[in-house]
């Protein structure tokens, strides 16, 4: 294998498939960046098993071939070399780089022990609007769960089906979803739980010029391709829990309240909230919302209270003040509505718009009596 | 049947061969449980069977070309996971994984590490069932193995329930042990069980002719002393498992015949139990011994039996004749075997190797 290419186009094309690289792995190949050689195009690989990253770049092959090289030792490698051609010759797994009159010299491993990556047909691939699938993965992966015993709240509920493309997450304390027009996928696949850390791969190379992203639905996995890389990721097993079940229909009490005050206020009382179940307490009366927390290991208590829109009977509700303001930060307004009901149940987050496309759902904590 | 294009020698091929013939019938139970005592072919056919279950050419058992039995015999198939004793610090852990199935791939029937303080903990399953959780992603099926699941945590043992009470879609779930009873009730309850017997005295005659260099005869006791098991059978085909052999017949004739005063002396100056490695191997061989003389003292005198064919040490045969009275007047000795049992254990609590050895000898000679 021989081939040469600039260290401009090598160190980018090195930066997006790095972050399939397990920073620790049991099987060391996993450590590795496949090097392919296709065409006049040199084809870079990574994968940690359940994610994996391909993206082309052009060069001037001399000589077909492949092999896999330690990952992070070729970045370091490359990163430190100024702009200029490096030629780059794989000679029975030993890979040497040249450029000006420096030499390098590093051990590979035998491109057929990289695990095989997932085939991707062009001709099944699907295009869907960037900026669109940035905004919907956003959205929603802040709230996918992280506990491994449950692993379907792990991922993103992708629904493609119906008239509506529709992602959900939720780790069973709050829930996030957000819905738009479904023109592309209607009816073509069913429901899928994909992992977030794939789909936020997907919006960080989904960015500058790249305005359409495509999706490739497989049976045990999806491709997406952002310009010339493509990601893959295994779907996880469901069933996903019965989410609409949780969001309740009939909340009857309104509190709106402007976001950054309510953002700054939270972020200020939950210094003395307690450290474990970071609760604030929303007493909310007739146009007036007071937040409160108390820590008993500082013997701490901070109250505030702040004008909002209330027209309903008193009441006091617990929040984890993490969860709420994840929630506010992800709302694009100056006012937000709160809609509940009692104090043990579900509150219902959203813009003022009266036909928002996104939603939260945040379940109150108990307070003690 | 295509076991003959990747391994020559299988051991229970018969019960593989079920297992497969289960799953192409789709028969085959989403939970096994494989169980047998060391060395009788376990660690093989699960991974054997596991890459029978994600071949890609279904047509055969499997056919150690595509991709998937390629990455299989890597150990580096996304949709074949293992779980194993590891150490809890996560980077020893990380570096031990690849050589602990290294070194069972080269060494099937052993055990791939000597580190008793590793267990399967609570940590290493939640990776695992969270890859169980996952879609395959090469082959149709994912497979996971629990190898030597006696060693499972009490948490992990309760998590582990959870996987079998709700099986993940399109996977098989291979639990090996030699210790069923140790795992929970509920666990073995919800495993099908395939029972692993001794492996048959041709095989281990085959295997070791096919493995190692050694002479015929060294064959037949080494098969004898296997009794049906290859674990750690790299430790009976070696000159110095031999050697003492000579050294453990000496010591236990002494030990009959001698004052134990002398016996005491002799001991003293003798290499054989310098170190808790020889003297381990000479526990070995007396215990095969002691076996072997319950045997002879069974024998009525004069019969015309030939004992050999029901001894390990067969060559031996001509030689506890000789002492056959004196051993004789050795009282229970499956009682002395229990003893030896002691000994074992109070080795592995680091007790001096050479007091235990004597001690041992000593108390034989007061019988």
């Amino acid at each position: 294998m021989k081939f040469s290419v600039t260290t401009d186009k090598l160190r980018s094309a090195l930066t997006a498939v790095m972050s399939a690289v397990p920073a620790k792995s049991a099987l060391p190949i996993l450590g590795n960046v496949l090097l392919e050689t296709e065409g006049k195009s040199l084809k870079l690989s990574t994968t940690d098993l359940e994610i994996s990253i391909t993206t082309m770049i052009d060069a001037k092959v001399t000589k077909k071939g492949s092999v896999a090289i330690p990952a992070k030792k070729f970045q370091e490698i490359i990163d430190a070399l100024p702009q200029t051609d490096i030629e780059i010759e794989v000679i029975s797994n030993r890979i040497e780089m040249r450029f000006g009159t420096g030499d390098y010299k590093i051990a590979g491993m035998p491109a057929d022990e990289f695990p095989r990556l997932p085939e991707f047909n062009p001709a099944k691939e699907i295009k869907i609007p960037a900026d669109v699938l940035r905004r919907m993965i956003h959205k929603t992966a802040f709230s996918a769960s992280n506990d491994e015993t449950r692993p379907a709240l792990n991922g993103i509920l992708w629904q493609t089906s119906g008239e509506k493309m529709r992602m959900v997450a939720t780790d069973g304390h709050r829930l996030a979803k957000i819905e738009t027009d479904n023109t592309k996928l209607q009816g073509l696949y069913g429901d899928m739980i994909v992992p977030p850390r794939a789909l936020n791969l997907v919006s960080r190379l989904a960015v500058d010029d790249i305005t359409e992203v495509g999706v490739t639905f497989n049976e045990n996995n999806l491709i997406f391709t952002c310009g010339s890389n493509t990601i893959s990721t295994r779907v996880i097993e469901g069933p996903y829990p019965n989410y609409e079940q949780v969001i309740p229909k009939y909340n009857n009490k309104s509190l709106i309240v402007a976001k950054s005050l309510l953002a700054d206020t939270v972020r200020r009382v939950a210094i003395l909230s307690n450290a474990l179940t970071h609760q604030v307490k929303f007493s909310i009366s007739k146009n007036t919302l007071q937040l409160s927390a108390t820590n008993v290991d500082f013997g701490g208590e901070a109250v505030e209270k702040l004008p909002c829109q209330y027209d309903g009977e008193d009441i006091e509700i617990g929040y984890n003040a993490a969860y709420v303001l994840d929630i506010l930060k992800q709302l694009e307004c100056d006012e937000v509505r709160f809609s509940l009901s009692t104090a043990v149940s579900a509150a219902i987050i959203t813009t003022m718009e009266p036909a928002s496309d996104y939603l939260c759902l945040v379940m109150p904590l108990r307070l003690a009596d | 049947m295509t076991t003959a294009k990747t391994q020559t020698l299988l051991p229970q091929a018969e019960l593989y061969e079920r297992l497969c013939r289960l799953f192409h019938e789709n028969r085959l139970p989403s939970s096994l449980l494989f169980a047998g005592k060391k060395g009788v072919g376990k660690w093989v056919v699960a991974n054997l069977l596991a890459k029978t279950i994600t071949c890609q050419n279904p047509a055969d058992n499997f056919c150690g070309e595509c991709a998937s039995c390629r990455q299989a015999a890597a150990f580096c198939h996304p949709d074949i996971y293992y779980l194993f004793p590891l150490p809890k610090d996560e980077d020893k852990a990380d570096k031990l994984y690849l050589p602990y199935l290294q070194q069972k791939q080269e060494r099937p029937f052993s055990d791939a590490s000597d580190d008793v303080t590793s267990f399967i903990t609570i940590d290493n399953i939640r990776k695992f069932q969270s890859n169980l959780s996952r879609h395959p992603s090469l082959s149709k099926y994912k497979v996971g193995i629990v190898y030597e699941a006696e060693r499972m945590l009490p948490a992990t043992m309760d998590s582990l329930l959870k996987t079998l009470e709700e099986p993940p879609r399109d996977s098989f779930l291979i639990v090996c042990t030699d210790q069923p009873r140790f795992l929970l009730a509920t666990i073995r309850s919800r495993l099908q069980r395939v029972s692993f017997p001794a492996l048959e005295s041709e095989f281990v005659a085959s295997y070791l002719k096919q493995n190692f260099e050694i002479p015929e005869k060294e064959v037949g006791i080494v098969t004898r002393f296997a009794a049906g098991a290859l674990y750690n059978v790299e430790q009976l085909v070696e000159k110095a498992f031999f050697e003492a052999r000579e050294t453990a017949f000496d010591l236990l004739t002494n030990a009959v015949t001698m004052p134990a005063s002398d016996l005491v002396v002799k001991c003293s100056g003798n290499t054989a139990l310098e170190n808790r490695e020889k003297v381990e191997r000479l526990l070995i061989h007396w215990q095969s011994m002691l076996r072997d003389l319950m045997v002879i003292n069974a024998l009525p005198l004069q019969t015309g039996i030939d004992p050999s064919q029901a001894l390990i040490n067969f060559d031996y045969a001509d030689r506890y004749l000789e002492h056959r009275d004196r051993f004789a007047s050795l009282q229970r000795v499956e009682q002395q075997i229990d003893k030896l049992e002691q000994v074992r254990s109070e080795l592995r609590r680091n007790v001096n190797p050479k007091m235990a050895a004597i001690s041992f000898l000593v108390q034989l000679n007061q019988h």
